[in-house]
């Protein structure tokens, strides 16, 4: 009997050991880029941010290695669409590998090579090595990559959505009994809407009330949001997509082609309900959340102003985290899925990533630093040294191992669940299946903030939305008519 | 040159009657004020007119700079005539100018007038007065932002420091005169360095003859220092009206157009730019500056009366 | 003795209203990471200072470089769009060229949304190969001053009397001449006033320098506005930046008010 128990043992742990070797077996290396002919210099966008710099020691040991030179432009994420937008579209061929974001994949899919073909071109393994690659990178983020099912860039770093809430502050025996006997059930982080109001109303306090049984020398907002004309809309969607339902529906046929774009009363009444919902939030959260981006709620957080941060980049965690660390004693954030409704938690997810355009004139070069930016190497360093997340499940699994887990553990734990929890839901989402997606995208942004400051009521704003969504998409993606369900 | 060409004999007659070179006729007393104004023309048709045309071509097409431009007839200026959005940008812009214009001016007069003397430190205070011109307009817009900041501006610290409460600048209702605000700020130099110029320049003795008179400040103010001024006035006020229906920079930094605040410059952005509505934005580009031509030339032609030449 | 004291106290509030906000770009350049988003007054204005902003902005990114862009394409694009204008300006302000109409279509080149403007320009600059290059920025410059700077002159050159003009002719002087020894002197503090408005401006713009620059002619506002945006606002480097680039202007502007207030200004010939 024990025998055959230390038998087992060792057969599982073989196959935990093959499972890693599995990963390790696939990992690419700079060795492995062939030798390039073409030594001409190539240009990229590389974004602004001290995090984003770190890069720069990676294309710097690429050049080292293959004589090619990079000419790195630094860009903040605002402007990198208007920026590669005219140069690609003026077709003056300038960036040979391209930054792109999700929304935009589809949108620039004439302008960049598919990678099947880039592959087939210039690597010796083909378009089989390149998936064995793709193997060890996130399946949902990757399909955030492709257009028309074909994979056109690889992901840099990515931008899930999560939740935070300052776990300290959820851990304290103090407001774990305070909650259960205001509201009959434990304080945890959020698992519904519903929930989350409730502990947002429970933890917005005036100053002189008290936390962790501290009197308060400010006062307290329950959430902090980013609530202006910048990530309105992917606030939005978690609440939209966690009730099963999107900004416009997409139709495909038995063989996987689209066939129709409809925005159905279905999709405007989970809508409906998001925007309330996200309004009604707003009570818990301080005036400014109405002009607010992304570096705010940062400050909010870290400066120990608010306590939940519901809908928030995954990727500001280490930012934040460095000065919760020098202005709240003790003050720590725990990252966990954003709430859900009918179908879970469905967070914004996406990544920045790097293509190739079709008219660069050095495309082997091109493709080969996409390949090392987007490695396990390059994903590491980027993880480790500067807290950005890669789309890659080998480097979620070694930091998960390797490093503690405040915080890059506890990182890499949430991205490999959340891939996981929403793969299966990506590929039917809107954005990730149009052409019009960054002009879409964008406008929402500016048709929603008046139902947010209530200068408009929000049956108005929908109706606004869905006309705008309607001659956009009409306009710019001829694949297929897009109509309203009436 | 051909005023010192000496007087004409039957022999040096021969020779004026060759036809005049190139350079002649470009200074001959006909044509050099047209050979003065050769670059500035050259530069206006290239730079000029080239995207006028452009624009109005794709006005009536759609087009996403990618593919082909689809010719769709007045359907754009059809939509702009019952776009809510526009309209409201409209009409804020001028709303904006409007108020700008008026606090400019009145405060920008009342600085001339207090500094229109020698005092001690002139140059100093001057000299930093100059500085709300100097600095970069992103640079100013992200500046406002993080002052005017609801929880870390540190206008809000001023006020809690003085035991005030909080204010949201940027609330729907009144954030577009936190916009007015940010911009008054930044050109009020401009108005008052002008009019202190010009307040320079004024003739002494006329002062003097009224002052002998004794005439009260305000009347000599009335009388004669605003009638004097007043070129100089519309030119501000011409100025400053082209200048404000295209307010932009500050939106940039700040509000982006939420918050009752969009303009219509901005509005006209981000068709263009951030939507790549191209043709679209071609229409807004071209309906605003027809307006803004209209408004600008009923101002014209009446500084213009002021102006003219004395031939 | 009570004038005195109201014109001071009404002077020191217009210079605390002026000066005070820029006073956030001073304190934030030598604030680190933590200290910027303070919260509460004390905290704004008591920190720790350091220089580490200033450090990396040198080292790490190319700040000198693009410095010099901007200088280089500001002043050479002054000087082109003061000569052009010059003429321009003193064929309107003469002979009243175009009667008018000429005039009022210059100054409505301005009135186009400069955006929309910029399709169209960058399609252009690529045919010609203007792009990212000195040359295409101080052209795209000069054409958006140069109705400003011709409209402005025009009214300085309004103010020189035409009998002063007309005297000078009689005795003698040729049109040229006239121009450079009679009437260019009396402008002259109009042309300082213009050109320091001009390079302002130039040193300034943003728009189309991050539009048609890439690397080698990026202006130094093109590399500050890059620190906002994106993951990790860096307010600190931006203004490290920003701190170092208003001094060129500072100077520039202080010596234009010290030039016009001496009294020479809008044709001393008056009265």
């Amino acid at each position: 009997m024990r025998s055959k128990l230390i038998q087992a043992v060792r057969g599982l742990l073989l196959l935990w050991g093959l499972s890693s070797i599995a990963y390790a077996q696939s990992n690419f290396s700079l060795n492995d880029v062939p030798a390039l002919k073409n030594k001409r210099a190539i240009n990229l966008i590389l974004e602004t941010g001290e995090g984003h710099s770190k890069a720069l020691p990676i294309i710097e040991a690429f050049t080292k290695k293959t004589g090619v030179k990079v000419n790195v432009e630094r860009v903040a994420s605002s402007g990198v669409y208007g920026k590669e937008n005219v140069e690609l579209m003026a077709g003056t061929g300038h960036y040979d590998v391209v930054y792109v974001e999700t929304s935009w994949t589809t949108e620039w899919s004439d302008q960049l090579y598919k990678l099947r073909d880039l592959a087939n071109k210039v690597d010796p393994g083909k378009y089989p090595a390149l998936e064995k690659e793709m193997a060890n990178m996130s399946p949902s983020i990757l399909a955030t990559g492709k257009a028309y099912g074909e994979q056109m860039v690889l992901p840099f770093y990515t931008f899930d959505m999560s939740m935070w809430v300052r776990q300290d502050v959820f851990d304290d025996p103090t407001e774990q009994a305070n909650f259960k006997a205001k509201y009959g059930h434990d304080l945890a982080p959020a698992k519904s809407w519903k929930e989350l109001n409730e502990q947002a109303a429970f933890f917005t306090r005036k100053k002189g009330e008290m936390l962790k049984g501290q009197p308060l020398d400010h006062d307290l907002y329950g959430l902090s949001m980013q609530a202006g004309a910048y990530q309105n809309n992917d606030e939005t969607t978690a609440r939209l997509w966690s009730r099963g339902e999107d900004w416009v529906t997409v139709q495909k046929d038995s063989a996987g082609k689209i066939v129709k774009f409809v925005i159905t009363k279905a999709d405007k009444a989970a809508l409906k309900e998001s925007l309330e919902d996200y309004k009604n939030a707003l009570q818990w959260d301080s005036a400014g959340a109405l002009t607010a981006n992304f570096d705010f709620v940062v400050a909010q957080i870290g400066n120990g102003n608010a306590i939940i941060a519901p809908t928030m980049w995954a990727n500001c965690t280490v930012w934040a985290d460095g000065i919760l660390k020098e202005k709240v004693p003790g003050g720590k954030i725990g990252v966990y899925p954003t709430p859900g409704d009918k179908a879970g938690s469905r967070p914004y997810t996406g990544a920045w990533s790097y293509g190739v355009a079709k008219s660069t004139k050095n495309p082997e070069a091109a493709y080969w630093l996409v390949r090392y930016l987007t490695s396990y190497d390059g994903g590491l360093r980027m993880f480790k040294e500067a807290g950005l997340i890669p789309g890659r499940l080998d480097v979620m699994e070694t930091v998960s191992k390797t490093e503690p887990f405040y915080p890059l553990g506890m990182l890499a734990k949430y991205h490999s669940y959340i891939w996981k929890e929403t793969a299966a839901s990506i590929p039917g989402h809107y954005y990730y299946n149009t052409k019009a997606g960054g002009k879409v995208y964008d406008n929402q942004i500016y048709v929603l903030e008046p139902a947010l400051t209530g200068e408009k009521t929000i049956d108005q704003v929908i109706d606004d939305l869905t006309k705008q969504t309607i001659d956009l998409q009409n306009k710019f993606d001829k694949t297929a008519p897009c109509v309203e369900e009436l | 040159m051909l005023s010192n060409s000496p007087p004409l004999t039957w022999q040096s007659a021969k020779h004026e009657a060759r036809r005049p070179t190139i350079w002649e006729t470009l200074t001959s007393e006909r044509y050099f004020r047209w050979t003065l104004l050769i670059p500035l023309l050259v530069l206006l048709a290239i730079f000029m007119l080239y995207p006028l045309v452009y624009s109005i071509y794709f006005s009536f097409h759609d087009w996403g700079m990618q593919g082909d431009p689809i010719f769709s007839g007045l359907h754009n200026y059809r939509r702009l005539v019952f776009d809510a959005n526009f309209l409201m940008a409209f009409w804020r812009t001028l709303k904006v100018t409007f108020i700008c214009i008026v606090v400019e001016l009145s405060f920008g007069l009342g600085l001339a007038l207090l500094w229109n003397r020698d005092f001690r430190g002139q140059n100093v205070v001057r000299g930093l007065a100059l500085l709300p011109l100097l600095v970069a307009p992103l640079i100013l817009s992200l500046l406002w932002n993080f002052i005017f900041d609801f929880n870390f501006g540190a206008l809000n610290h001023v006020f809690q420091a003085l035991g005030l409460g909080k204010v949201n600048l940027w609330k729907p209702s009144i954030a577009l005169y936190t916009i007015c605000a940010m911009t008054v700020w930044q050109w009020l130099p401009f108005s008052a360095f002008v009019l202190l110029a010009g307040l320079k320049s004024l003739p002494r003795d006329v002062f003097e003859a009224a002052r002998v008179d004794g005439a009260s400040s305000w009347y000599t103010f009335r009388r004669l220092t605003l009638p004097m001024l007043t070129p100089l006035i519309m030119i501000i006020v011409v100025l400053r009206s082209m200048w404000l229906i295209r307010l932009f920079d500050p939106l940039f930094g700040t509000t982006r157009g939420g918050v009752n605040t969009e303009l219509l410059d901005w509005i006209t952005y981000r068709t263009s730019f951030v939507m790549f509505d191209i043709g679209y934005g071609s229409t807004m580009a071209v309906v605003s500056w027809a307006v803004t031509m209209a408004m600008c030339m009923v101002m014209f032609r009446q500084l213009m009366k002021q102006m003219a030449p004395k031939t | 003795m009570l004038k005195k004291l109201l014109f001071w106290v009404v002077t020191l509030a217009v210079l605390v209203i002026i000066v005070a906000p820029l006073a956030w770009i001073y304190l934030t350049a030598f604030k680190g990471p933590a200290d910027l988003f303070a919260a509460d007054l004390k905290r704004f204005v008591v920190f720790k200072p350091t220089l580490d902003n200033f450090v990396v902005l040198f080292r790490d990114y190319s700040f000198w470089p693009n410095l010099l862009n901007t200088f280089i394409v500001s002043v050479v694009g002054t000087a082109i769009t003061m000569i052009f204008s010059l003429m321009a300006a003193y064929s309107f302000a003469r002979w009243n060229t175009g009667g008018g109409d000429l005039l009022f279509a210059t100054v409505s080149t301005r009135m186009f949304p400069m955006a929309v403007a910029a399709v169209p320009h960058f399609v252009f600059f690529k045919t010609l190969g203007l792009l990212d290059t000195h040359l295409g920025l101080v052209l795209l410059y000069v054409f958006f001053n140069i109705s400003f700077a011709t409209f402005l002159l025009y009214g300085f050159f309004n103010e020189v009397p035409k009998e002063v003009e007309q005297a000078a002719m009689i005795d003698g002087y040729g049109r040229m001449e006239v121009f450079w020894k009679i009437v260019f002197p009396l402008i002259r503090p109009g042309l300082a006033v213009t050109s320091v408005f001009c390079l302002i401006w130039m040193w300034n713009e943003f728009f189309f320098a991050f539009l048609f620059t890439r690397d080698d002619a990026r202006t130094v506002n093109v590399l500050l506005s890059s620190f906002w945006g994106g993951l990790q606002v860096q307010y600190g480097l931006m203004t490290a930046g920003a701190a170092i680039t208003i001094l060129p202007t500072l100077v520039a502007a202080w010596f234009m008010q010290r030039y016009i207030i001496r009294g020479l200004t809008f044709g001393a010939v008056k009265g």
